[in-house]
C-alpha cells in the first residue's frame, strides 16, 4: 500500500475533535504529519516517514492515530502516545478494572465519568488505551494483540 | 563437568577457537540472564526503575548502555509497563548492533537507515529510540508472515519514523542510498542455544556453509545500497566463522570498504578468528568483534563496523 497526505480539511476536522472531546491540545501533534490509507484509517509520521510512505510500497507504518471514515474513532496507541495531554473525555479506572481492561474485557463505568464515545482508559495517570461509553458501559477498544494479562500494576 | 548433548563436531570446531573450551561448553547448558530495555520513545528511566522496584522488581543496569537492564524477575513480562510498551524486552547482545549508529546519530539525527533484516522489530525499536523518532529507518524483512510482529512492536513502542517493507534483500530494487544500514543477517543461531536449545538438536555444518552463501549475497547488495561515507553494521548471532570472519572477509576481497575497530565502554569483546580451515582473513577483518557467552554472561554475537569510503577516498 501506499499512503497519501490527508486533506487539510480533514487533519483540520481531525484536530479539533482531539481538543474538543479530549481536550488535547494541538501542540502535542507538531511535527507529525497524517496519512490516509485509502480505507478511512489514519496513520500519524514525522515527515521524512511520510513521504517514503507516500512514494514507495510499504506493508505497514506506525503510528496507527485514527479511524475517519464517518466514524471517528482515535487509536489505543495513540492514546498512549499523546492522552496524558488530555483534559477530558477520560474515564479514570481502579486497579482491578485496569486490570480487566488491559485483558480485553469490557468494563462498567462510574456513574457520569463523561458524555457517550469513545473515552480514554486511565490507571493512576497512565492512558491504558480506547474503550466505547454508552450507558454506564464501556467496550473495550484495545486490539486483540495489545491485550494481555498484567499481574503488577 | 557433564554437559548437555552437544555434537562431537561442534565442540571440535570451537575448541580450536575458544579461549576456555571448558568454560564455554559450560556456559551453553546456563539459561540466559532476563534483560530488558527501556523503550524512552514512551518512558523515563528512572520513573519506570522506580515502579518496577514498587513491584519488587530488581533492575540492574548494565554498565554500556544506560537503557539496558538485567532482572532476575520473570515478571516484567507480566508489568504495567510491558503493556504501555515503557520496557521491551530483548537479550543484551542483540541491544549492541543499534549502539553502533550512536556517533553516526549524533552527527547526522535525521539520516536515512535500512534494517535489513528487521523482524521481529527488537533492533529497529531500538534504533527509532535512539533517534528520537527522527530520520527514516526502512524496516524490511523477506518473511512476510514475521511483518505482523514488526508492525506490533513499532505501534506498541510508539514508532513514527519507520515504514515497513518486504523484500527479499538480494534483490530489493531502489534507487536509495542509506546513510547507515543494519544488517542482523539470518544465521545458524548458534549463539542462542542458551535460549533455545533445539538450535544444536538440527545443527549441521552444511547449513552453516549454505547460510554463509545466503549472507555473502545479503551483505554484497547492501554495501551497494550504502551512500559512500555511510556505515553499515554486519551482525549474526553465531559463533561460526564462515558466517562471520569469512563473510566480512569476503565483502573486503571484492570492495572498496574499509572497517572500524569496535568499543563498547563496560563490555568485554574479544577478538576475531585470525584464521579458519584452510582460509587466513585479511589484518582488517580483526577490526570487528565477538561476544563469548562466557565472558559477560550473554548469548554469542559477532559484529563488524563497515565503512563505504566516501568518492574519492578509496
Amino acid at each position: 500500500m501506499k499512503l497519501a497526505p490527508i486533506r487539510p480539511k480533514e487533519a483540520e476536522a481531525m484536530l479539533e475533535f482531539m481538543e474538543n472531546r479530549f481536550g488535547i491540545p494541538r501542540n502535542a501533534f507538531e511535527g507529525l504529519e497524517f496519512m490516509d490509507n485509502g480505507k478511512g484509517k489514519i496513520f500519524a509520521m514525522n515527515e521524512r516517514n511520510a513521504v517514503f510512505c507516500n512514494r514507495n510500497n510499504i506493508m505497514s507504518a506506525s503510528l496507527p492515530f485514527m479511524r475517519f471514515d464517518g466514524a471517528t474513532k482515535p487509536t489505543s496507541m495513540m492514546i498512549q502516545m499523546f492522552g496524558a495531554r488530555a483534559t477530558k473525555g477520560i474515564v479514570h479506572v481502579d486497579r482491578n478494572k485496569a486490570k480487566d481492561y488491559m485483558a480485553g474485557f469490557d468494563i462498567m463505568a462510574k456513574e457520569n465519568a463523561c458524555s457517550d464515545g469513545y473515552v480514554i482508559i486511565k490507571y493512576n495517570g497512565f492512558p491504558l488505551g480506547c474503550g466505547l461509553l454508552r450507558n454506564g458501559d464501556i467496550k473495550n477498544q484495545l486490539p486483540k494483540a495489545k491485550r494481555m494479562p498484567v499481574e503488577l500494576i | 563437568m557433564v554437559h548437555f548433548n552437544i555434537p562431537q563436531r561442534f565442540r571440535e570446531r570451537y575448541a580450536a577457537i575458544v579461549d576456555d573450551p571448558e568454560a564455554f561448553f559450560a556456559s551453553l547448558s546456563r539459561p540466559l540472564p532476563k534483560a530488558f530495555r527501556v523503550n524512552t520513545l514512551k518512558a523515563d528511566v528512572d520513573k519506570v526503575l522506580e515502579r518496577l522496584q514498587g513491584y519488587g522488581i530488581e533492575a540492574m543496569n548494565v554498565a554500556w548502555s544506560d537503557d539496558a537492564f538485567v532482572t532476575p524477575s520473570d515478571k516484567t513480562g507480566a508489568t504495567l509497563e510491558h503493556f504501555m510498551g515503557h520496557i521491551y524486552i530483548q537479550e543484551l547482545v542483540s541491544m549492541l548492533p543499534p549502539l553502533m549508529l550512536k556517533e553516526e546519530i549524533k552527527a547526522n539525527p535525521d539520516m536515512t537507515v535500512l534494517d535489513a533484516c528487521a523482524a521481529p522489530g527488537s533492533k529497529t525499536t531500538q534504533l527509532s529510540a535512539l533517534m528520537k523518532n527522527r530520520g527514516l529507518i526502512v524496516a524490511n524483512d523477506a518473511a512476510f508472515n514475521r511483518l505482523k510482529i514488526i508492525k506490533h512492536n513499532l505501534e506498541k513502542l510508539g514508532c513514527m519514523n519507520v515504514a515497513v517493507v518486504n523484500h527479499d534483500i538480494r534483490f530489493f530494487k531502489t534507487d536509495m542510498q542509506f546513510d547507515c544500514i543494519l544488517l542482523d543477517a539470518p544465521c545458524s543461531s548458534e549463539g542462542t542455544i542458551r535460549k533455545n536449545r533445539e538450535v544444536l538438536s538440527r545443527w549441521n555444518e552444511k547449513e552453516i556453509i549454505s547460510t554463509s552463501g545466503l549472507q555473502k549475497h545479503m551483505i554484497t547488495r547492501c554495501y551497494e545500497m550504502l551512500r559512500p561515507g555511510g556505515l553499515m553494521v554486519y551482525s549474526t548471532c553465531t559463533f561460526a566463522p564462515e558466517e562471520n570472519e569469512g563473510v566480512v572477509d569476503y565483502l573486503l576481497s571484492k570492495s572498496d570498504c574499509k572497517l572500524e575497530r569496535i568499543e563498547v565502554k563496560g563490555l568485554k569483546l574479544s577478538g576475531t578468528v585470525k584464521a579458519w580451515k584452510d582460509r587466513t582473513f585479511a589484518s582488517d577483518v580483526a577490526k570487528a568483534a565477538r561476544v563469548w557467552p562466557h565472558h559477560s554472561d550473554t548469548g554469542g554475537f559477532f559484529v563488524a563496523k563497515i565503512r563505504k569510503p566516501k568518492e574519492g577516498m578509496s
